[in-house]
């Protein structure tokens, strides 16, 4: 496709796009694998993500959820780990491969991310419309006044009112609910085509991260883009995102629509992770016992094996290879 | 459930010709600085072995001596030989160094922990005082001090350690801050901890190890300041080998004869910058602000 | 109705701090700003009670627990433990107040001393109550740690050696070292993994229900308030806006304040829910009438000006709202 222009589309309100089952992909993982330090982070992740899709990356932290986020924004790459796999986007048949002057021309521009810690995220010294015409004048070339009237703009559609006196307030200024939809106005100021989001409300109460959460999705929408939510709260993913995809220590376990993957999980792990989340008539919570495995001490076989009740010999000894299963792929030698 | 290690390294790591190999990969300045700061150390302990002629030894038939095979580093104007002056001149400048660090560490401990745990009057009083002793450079303090002790080495560890008591003070009282505000001192006192006990177990751990990196960066300004008197003057009395003496002897003939005043201005200079780098290093391991992988 | 004593009792309890507005302000002697953390707290705890206080950051849930604690003082009301108050206790009913109550923080790491080891950590409250021997003292702490779902020799470790979900568990067991009769958990189990956080609700859920334990849970999270606790007290700026049994007052919830935080809480598969609008508000010189009425759906002008004061329900403990039965 060709590249998006500076010009801005407005958001479609709630006249959201129909669901499309078969989408152009935007974003493909293959086989990505990543280790730093010598112990392995990612092993084998693969998946696609359709234009104008949402798709959630859940688990327990430390299963390198946010790690695929910074491998999808370019942010981390060798020589700080070893990277293996292959990573396409729109155009870019192997993006893992290109030099960081290509990464450059994306970062912010046709892939932005917002992260999970506005008041850190953002820098305390630039009031808020410092930080956002930034972009809109390196990235898309604005002049003052175009920048200016364009971050008003940005900042009315990120929910804030009073968009011309915040353009002034700095950071610290603003409540963390307000620092996080700044911080979306700033990551969808070029139009991106990929919107990672880190955990984009755990920082927030309840009340604001629903409406946080509607904002990223209405926004995204809007513009027909696609998504990575990273997430540990199930409930909420599965509002969302319409594919999800579970991670343990570093692989995939499951992945697919997030309808099946959650309303009949196969996956021992993925039916953990739901027995975990506690809902206001739930009476009582069996979740798995232990941790994740340490990094430098990776079980052989499947990983989750040691905490699963359904292993067995083959569980400890072979890795169970990631197969297609009721519509969704699978990890597992006992899935039901 | 089994505890995970998250931070303590694997047993073979702690061998130490690894540790060398390792350190010296990830950090060479730091292993070379520590090792310069190691072989002063070395010279002013072993000093009467390791020195070529006694400090006060004067060769007659070589006065102001340009560096030959008898006296490597030439010899000064009363035919003393430099390099055995500079060896021996090390230890004042460790014992200077060392012991007035050590005075205005535990000054400033004492005023720091005092200002940082009272509060009104008392804490006022304190820091007053520490703004004082700020308020002169540690140079023009020492002065002061000499010029009413009088002078000699025990005079000038005096004069510099109080002078350092006000930058450790100022330091100990905002870490004492700091820590007191901490959830882990307040949890103590909902437990009915007595104030002297958290004193002692909780706050005083939490301070003295930010104490100790701050001492070994201030050990160069130590001697950098006793070396400054003698050269004026007005610390270590002659003949004593003292590097700041030796400096200021050579001042007259420095377009002549250079290597009186620069051997042991190049010494100086050399465990100055070796002493800062050994400091700085020490800091980015102990400092917790510092460390970027816990 | 017999009914145990009363552990803890608030009454009228009102927090105000003055700020100062400095500069130009003082020199014309403006008044100084109030900020009312706490308004009017009525509440009591009796033994084997378990309430949760729940409400969004800045509803006033810590400020009322550092009363509780006797950590800040209140400007107005009462705060009684078993009857004293609890900023004038005297040396012994200190103690054993100290014993009696214990705290586990949010920031379990930094509720932790770093360079002390689990057993001086969990053995402090042992020791300063000299409640056993000291040769005993291993045997006593890995014990607790047993208790709390660790291994003894995680006795030997520094908490900087811990995961958080580890950490947390060691403060549970120093929390309970001095055999309290009320433990006081703010947010215990928020910020963790799903797993993590569910193994501590159970364990919290066994150690209040095995030792008779009096909780007093703050949280964000209905659904864990629900979980732990049979009475809720729901917080908005300072107030108690709806207080009853937890399962009454989530079923049917009366202020829509309430009603607004369990629809916000994620559900699955059900679409995100109508947001409350906006953010709470800045404590700050608050306007007259309800304090929720700027982000209710359901105000009028009544309640903008009549401020509402808690009342009974037919059926429960105080709404604070003047149209809560209307609904």
């Amino acid at each position: 496709m060709t590249h998006q222009s500076a010009r801005w589309t407005e958001p479609r309100g709630e006249n959201f796009l129909p669901f499309t089952r078969h989408r152009e992909t935007l974003l493909s993982l293959a086989d990505i694998s990543l280790a730093r330090n010598g112990h392995s982070v990612l092993d084998h992740v693969s998946f696609d993500l359709g234009r104008g899709e949402t798709l959630g990356l859940v688990g327990e932290s430390g299963a390198g959820k946010s790690t695929i986020a910074l491998v999808a924004m370019g942010l981390l790459r060798p020589p700080a780990v070893t990277l293996d796999g292959r990573m396409q986007f729109a155009e870019h048949e192997d993006l893992l491969a290109e030099p960081e002057a290509e990464w450059a021309t994306l970062r912010g521009r046709r892939i932005a991310m917002i992260f999970q810690d506005p008041a850190s995220a953002l820098n305390p010294c630039f009031t808020v419309g410092r930080q956002l015409e930034a972009p809109l004048r390196r990235l898309l070339g604005f002049d003052r006044v175009a920048a200016r009237r364009r971050s008003i703009e940005l900042l009315e559609s990120a929910g804030l009112n009073d968009a011309e006196a915040r353009l002034a307030a700095f950071p610290h200024e603003l409540s963390g609910g307000m620092q996080q939809r700044v911080m979306i106005a700033i990551a969808l100021a070029c139009n991106p085509e990929l919107l990672l989001a880190d955990e984009p409300t755990s920082a927030l109460d309840v009340t604001i991260q629903a409406q946080i959460m509607q904002l990223i999705l209405e926004q995204v929408r809007a513009r027909n883009a696609s998504c990575i939510f990273v997430l540990h709260d199930l409930a909420l993913a599965s509002q969302v995102c319409d594919r999800i995809v579970v991670l343990y220590a570093g692989q995939m376990v499951e992945a697919g629509p997030t309808e099946s993957v959650l309303r009949r999980s196969l996956h021992p792990y993925t039916n953990a992770l739901k027995s975990c989340v506690i809902e206001l008539d739930t009476e009582a919570l069996t979740p798995p016992e232990g941790g994740l495995p340490a990094l430098g001490a990776m079980p052989p076989g499947c990983r989750f094996a040691p905490r699963c009740s359904r292993a067995t010999a083959q569980c400890t000894s072979q890795t169970p290879p990631l197969r297609s299963l009721e519509g969704r792929e699978i990890a597992c030698w006992h899935p039901g | 459930m089994a505890v995970r290690d998250l931070s303590l390294p694997d047993r073979d790591a702690l061998r130490l010709p690894r540790l060398l190999a390792d350190q010296l990969r990830s950090r060479p300045f730091f292993v070379i600085a520590a090792m310069v700061s190691l072989t002063f150390l070395f010279a002013a302990v072993f000093a009467p072995w390791v020195a070529p002629y006694a400090p006060d030894f004067q060769d007659s038939n070589a006065l102001m001596a340009p560096p030959s095979a008898a006296h490597w580093c030439g010899t000064d104007s009363f035919g003393q030989d430099l390099l055995s002056r500079v060896i021996y001149g090390t230890r004042y400048v460790f014992l200077i160094g060392f012991s007035s660090v050590a005075i205005g560490a535990v000054g400033g401990l004492a005023i720091g922990l005092a200002a940082g745990l009272t509060r009104g009057a008392v804490e006022w009083g304190l820091m007053r005082f520490v703004d004082a002793i700020l308020a002169l450079p540690s140079l023009i303090m020492a002065i002061a001090f000499i010029s009413i002790l009088g002078p000699g080495v025990d005079k000038v560890i005096y004069a510099v350690g109080f002078a350092m008591i006000g930058p450790f003070a100022r330091t100990v009282r905002a870490d004492v801050l700091q820590v007191r505000a901490q959830a882990f001192v307040e949890a103590a006192g909902l437990m009915g901890v007595d104030r002297l006990r958290i004193i002692w177990r909780h706050i005083l751990p939490n301070v003295i190890f930010p104490l100790a990196v701050q001492a070994t960066i201030r050990i160069a300004e130590a001697i950098l300041v006793s070396s400054a008197l003698s050269f004026l003057g007005l610390g270590v009395v002659p003949p004593a080998p003292d590097w700041g003496l030796m400096i200021s002897e050579g001042r007259a003939f420095i377009s002549i004869v250079p290597w009186i005043s620069g051997v042991p201005g190049a010494a100086l200079a050399l465990l100055l910058i070796a002493l800062s780098i050994v400091g700085d290093g020490v800091r980015e391991q102990f400092d917790p602000k510092m460390r970027t992988n816990r | 109705m017999t009914e145990t004593a009363p552990i803890f009792r608030l009454l009228d309890v009102e927090k105000v701090y003055q700020i100062d507005r400095g500069g130009w302000s003082r020199l014309r002697r403006n008044p100084p700003r109030r900020l009312a953390a706490l308004d009017g707290i009525r509440l009591m705890v009796r033994a084997g009670d378990s309430i949760a206080l729940v409400g969004e950051s800045g509803s006033g849930k810590s400020t009322l627990l550092r009363v509780l604690l006797g950590l800040t003082e209140t400007s107005d009301g009462r705060a009684l433990y078993r009857g004293d108050d609890i900023a004038v206790l005297t040396d012994e009913k200190r103690r054993s107040f100290q014993r009696d109550v214990a705290m586990i923080y949010q920031d379990a790491r930094a509720s932790l001393n770093p360079r002390l080891k689990a057993l001086d950590l969990i053995g402090e409250p042992i020791r300063q109550h000299a409640l056993c021997p000291e040769p005993e003292l291993r045997d006593r702490v890995a014990a607790l740690l047993a208790r709390v779902g660790m291994p003894a020799d995680t006795a030997d470790r520094y908490p900087g050696q811990l995961s958080g979900g580890q950490v947390r568990r060691v403060a549970i067991a120093r929390a309970l070292a001095s055999e309290p009769k009320v433990i006081v958990a703010d947010e215990a189990v928020s910020g963790l993994d799903v797993s993590t956080q569910a193994q501590l609700l159970n364990l919290l859920r066994g150690l209040q229900h095995e030792m008779g334990l009096t909780l007093l849970f703050i949280t964000h999270d209905l659904a864990v308030a629900s979980y732990l606790c049979r009475r809720i007290a729901v917080m908005y700026l300072g107030r108690i806006v709806e207080t009853g049994p937890t399962k009454e007052v989530l079923r049917h919830p009366l202020h829509p304040y309430t009603r607004a935080l369990l629809t916000a809480s994620p559900r699955f598969f059900e679409p995100i829910a109508e947001t409350l609008p906006g953010e709470i508000p800045s404590p700050i010189d608050l306007p007259p009438g309800c304090r929720f009425a700027g982000r209710c759906r359901r105000q009028i002008d009544r309640s903008r000006t009549v401020a509402s004061t808690s009342r009974r329900s037919p059926r429960r403990a105080p709404v604070a709202k003047s149209l809560a039965s209307t609904r």
